[in-house]
Parts: structure tokens; sequence; C-alpha cells
């Protein structure tokens, strides 16, 4: 043989395009998904692709969505709030699910999509308003992890960097799959608020009574009621979520043949998600019997209020929990602003990345995580009031969210025949409809408070 | 040159278009190829090619243009509502 024709099919080689580290990485990742794809070993399968689904769900029942749903049981006990939890889990697999089919056909996260599709001012401004509303949201995940770990007398310096250390040694791992798997095993622990439930011994038939009923409502239709709806909307769905599944779906080298999956995923996440915040209502229920005050319980207060009701046990585990929903979130979120930021300026957008090109990832990321923890160190620093805008500001900033969301799964020339049927048009546009009037209903009530009784 | 000992260096990234030089890292090439087997075309970081801007129609300008506005506004309100809860609290 001669030289050319022995080093014609490295030629050839050498001609494709080139692959990085993160190619080889997602490429070590697809090729199990493959085999196990081939072999039909269904289960294995499942458990491959089981990931950002389940993160995201989980991960909205952070610090604020738990207290809010705390509030809500100690408030209204058992009653309207346990199907209308249910109801907002749907919403969110309604949404969530269009972002699998996003991220699989387009192989794009959704900030890199809306700039692409609709210019730099779109994309940028989307990603604005992610980074701004996730450094809030941030802020009250490590105030709830300061809460959670203070009912054990944890100090707040230790706590808030601790987590922060979390923050950066899972990340540190540089590969997408084994974060995932950290933050999985994290999040799982978000079931904690189960056994509490069970402890606070609630009557089984009022639970299921409920369900069927949506009563009782005690106090009626007020402006507090109409508060903790937007709350509990706000703790359901958020813009965060969509940057979040669409990226994490393409971080981990999904395609259209794992979408069955992505979607088992994504419902598998909204229900355990859902049984975790309605076991949240049913814990603090005991608070609502015996009439106890909770307007001014916060973050562990609950804990300790709830001590005479479901023992120390109890109280311990909703205060881990509480730690956990913090942690997690703050995960979660933080990658979320860094995927958005590598896709809009087209730099690395993966955890994939060496450190060596992806470092303006993992800095914005870190760098998330490390200034809304040193923000909630600082004295004096305006916590509650960032604790009490930032659901509300989640549910008014994700209307437009969801509208380029719609354009972008209507789009044929992306989606090919992936793109959304008119059913999921008519329930994506529904939930769009139904935020924008709570959110209008919201301003009513906080501009004249007198057209609803207190 | 085709005598030459092949190194057993960790893969590198081969460019396109420039010649070829022995001895070649024996792992870079079947790494190469064996990931483009593996990964579909779209899903490698280096070589996506960007889908082309959509033009936006005037109704979804506006429609987009009014959720804006509205987002504005509602979170002045609720920021000067709560300020003014939390000042009038303490």
């Amino acid at each position: 043989m001669s030289t050319n024709e022995a080093q014609a099919p490295f030629a050839l080689e050498a001609a494709a395009p080139n692959v990085n580290v993160e190619d080889v990485k997602r490429a070590h990742d697809r090729r199990h998904v493959q085999r196990k794809r081939a072999g039909r070993r269904s289960w294995s399968l499942l458990w491959l692709l089981i990931g950002p689904g389940i993160l995201v769900m989980l991960g909205e029942n952070d610090g604020p969505s738990m207290i809010s749903y705390a509030t809500t049981g100690a408030t209204y006990g058992i009653g309207f709030f346990l199907p209308f939890i249910a109801l907002t889990f749907i919403m969110a697999y309604i949404v969530q699910e269009m972002t699998v089919r996003l991220g699989a056909a387009t192989k794009r996260g959704h900030a890199e999509l809306i700039y692409e599709r609709f210019g730099p001012f779109w994309g940028f401004f989307a990603m604005s308003d992610l980074v701004v509303g996730n450094l809030l949201t941030l802020v009250t995940e490590f105030i709830a992890i300061r809460a959670g770990l203070g009912f054990f007398g944890v100090g707040p310096v230790v706590a808030v960097l601790g987590a922060l250390l979390v923050n950066i040694a899972v990340v540190l791992t540089r590969r997408y799959w084994t974060w995932e798997r950290i933050v999985l095993c994290l999040a799982a622990f978000n079931l904690l608020f189960v056994p509490v439930a069970i402890l606070a011994h609630p009557v089984s038939s009022e639970v299921l009574r409920s369900f069927f009923t949506w009563g009782p409502l005690p106090g009626g239709v007020t402006g507090g009621f109409f508060l903790l709806i937007m709350s509990n909307i706000g703790a359901t769905v958020t813009p965060w979520m969509l940057f979040f599944q669409q990226s994490a779906v393409v971080d981990k080298g999904m395609t259209t043949a794992d979408i069955r999956h992505g979607r088992i995923d994504t419902a598998l996440g909204a229900t355990l998600a859902a049984v975790a915040a309605i076991a949240t209502v049913i814990a603090t229920t005991p608070l609502f019997l015996h009439h106890v005050d909770a307007s001014s319980l916060q973050g562990a207060d609950f804990a300790t209020a709830l001590i005479p009701y479901v023992g120390n046990i109890g109280a311990t585990l909703f205060a881990l929990g509480l730690f956990q929903a913090g942690l997690v979130a703050s995960l979660t979120i933080s990658l979320s602003s860094a995927y958005a930021f590598g896709e809009v300026t087209g730099t690395a957008r993966s955890l994939n990345s060496s450190l060596r090109q992806g470092w303006p990832f993992y800095a914005v990321l870190v760098a998330a995580a490390a200034i809304s923890a040193f923000l909630v160190l600082i004295p004096h620093a305006p916590l509650v009031f960032i604790t009490l805008i930032v659901n509300v500001i989640a549910v008014l900033a994700m209307p437009p969210a969801i509208i380029f969301l719609i354009l972008l799964v209507n789009d044929r020339e992306i989606m090919g025949r992936h793109a959304n049927k008119a059913l999921g048009n008519f329930l994506g546009i529904g939930v769009t409809v139904l935020l924008v009037l709570a959110g209008l209903g919201f301003a009513l009530i906080t501009v004249f408070p007198r057209l609803l009784p207190s | 040159m085709n005598n030459q000992p092949i190194s057993n260096d960790t893969a590198c990234v081969l460019t396109a278009g420039e010649p070829l030089q022995f001895p070649l890292p024996l792992t870079a090439m079947p790494m190469k190829s064996w990931v483009h087997e593996v990964l579909e075309p779209d899903q490698l970081s280096t070589s996506r090619k960007p889908y082309g801007r959509r033009p936006l129609g005037l109704p979804t300008l506006l429609l987009l243009w009014a959720l804006r506005v509205y987002v504005l506004l509602m979170i002045v309100i609720v920021v000067l509502v709560i300020h003014n809860a939390l000042l009038a609290g303490s």
C-alpha cells in the first residue's frame, strides 16, 4: 500500500467536524443509552434517561415554596388547596413537557433558541430577566438553608458557606451525568415531608374528600386567599424551569428518540413534587386545627411550632426538608443562569466542559450562588422584602416566558413533526391566560384591597 | 513516514483541513469516529449550525411588548405595596 492510500481514511476522518472533551463525555453517556435501547432493557433505559424532569419539579419545591405550602396548611387546613396544588402541577407538566420536545428536537437550550430565532434583543432580554429573577430566588434559597440548619443550632455563616461549598464541589465534577445523579439523590429528600404528614395524623377520609369536593375553604374567598393562590402558583410554575429543563435535556444529550422517556421523567417529577407539596400542607394542618397564628411564622419557626403535634422527630424532618429544598434549588437555579449566559454569549454551556474551555460557564454558575449567599449574610439586608416579592414576581414574569415557549414549539421549521398540535396549544395558551388573570387579580387586590373581604 | 511508531498520547483535536503529521496520537482517530457515530451532528458542540432568524409578525411583537409592559408595571406595583407594608409594619 502506498503512503497516500494508507493516509486516505485518516484524511477523510480529519475532515470531519472537530470533537472536544464535552462531546466525548456526552458520547459516553449516549452510548450507554443506545446499548440499553438496543438490548430492550426498559427499566435500565428509564433509569438512564430520567433526570431533567424530576430535578426541575423537585427543584421547584424550593425553600419559599415549601414555606408557602406550610402557610397554606396552617391557614386553611385540609380542603380546597389539596386538589388546587395537584392542578398546579398538572399545569407545570403541560409547560415543561414542551421544553423536553424543544430541547430534544432542536438540540438547543431555551435562551439559545430565543437568541437564534428572535434575535439578540429578545435573547438578551430573556437572559437578563432570568438572571435577575434567579438572583433574587437564590437569596431565598440560602435563607431557607440558613433557617433549616438554624433549627439544629448551626450558625448562619457555617450553613450558608457550607451550602456554597456543596454547590462548588458538585459542579467541579465537570460531568453532567455525575452532577445529575448527585442532585437527584439530594432531591429525593424532598419527600421528607411525607413522614411529617403521617406524624400529623390526618383523617384519611377528609384528605380523600377534599380531592372530590374541593372543600372546605374556611373563611371563603378573601384577599389572603388570593395571595396564597398566587403564592402557590408561583411555587409551581416559574421561568427558570423552562430554561433549566430544556438546557439540561440538551446537556444530557437527549434526542427525539428519548421524548417519550422525557415525558415520563417530567410526569414522575410532577407527581413526586405534588406528593411532597400536599404532604407539607397536611403536615402543618395541626396548626390550623389548634388555631395557631401562622402569619408571623417564617422558615424553621414552622418546625418549632409543630413540635407539640408531630414530635421532635417530625419537627427535625421538617427542618431537614427545608434545608434540602433550599440546597437542591440553589444547585438547579444557579445552573439555569449559567446555561442561559453560555447560550446567549456563545460560550461553553455544558457541565461536560473542561475547566479551560468552560471557565465563563463555571464562573457564572459559582458567582450566581456566591452573590446570593453573601447577600444573605449581610446584616440588615432586606431579606423579608425579597422573600415576599420573589414568588409573586415569578408568577408575573411567567407569561412572557411561556409566549416565547409556545412560539418556539409551534415553529415547524425547527420542530418538524414534534411541533405542538391543537391540544398542546389549547392547554399551553390556557395556562398562560390563567397566569395573566392571576397576576391581574393580585394587582387589583393589592391596589384596591377593599374589593374583597379581608 | 508510515513506518514511524504511533504515539499513545491522549486524544487531541484534529483540525479539518490541516495537513496530517505523523506520528499520530493513536487514540485521536478512533475517538473522533466513535464520537461521530454516537452523537447526532447537531449534538457536537463545535459544529452546530445556527437556525436563521424568524421574523416576528406585528401582532406577535405587539403581544410581546404588551406582556413586557404588563410585567414591568406589575413589578413596580408589587414592590411599592410590599415596601409600604413593611414600612407601616416597622
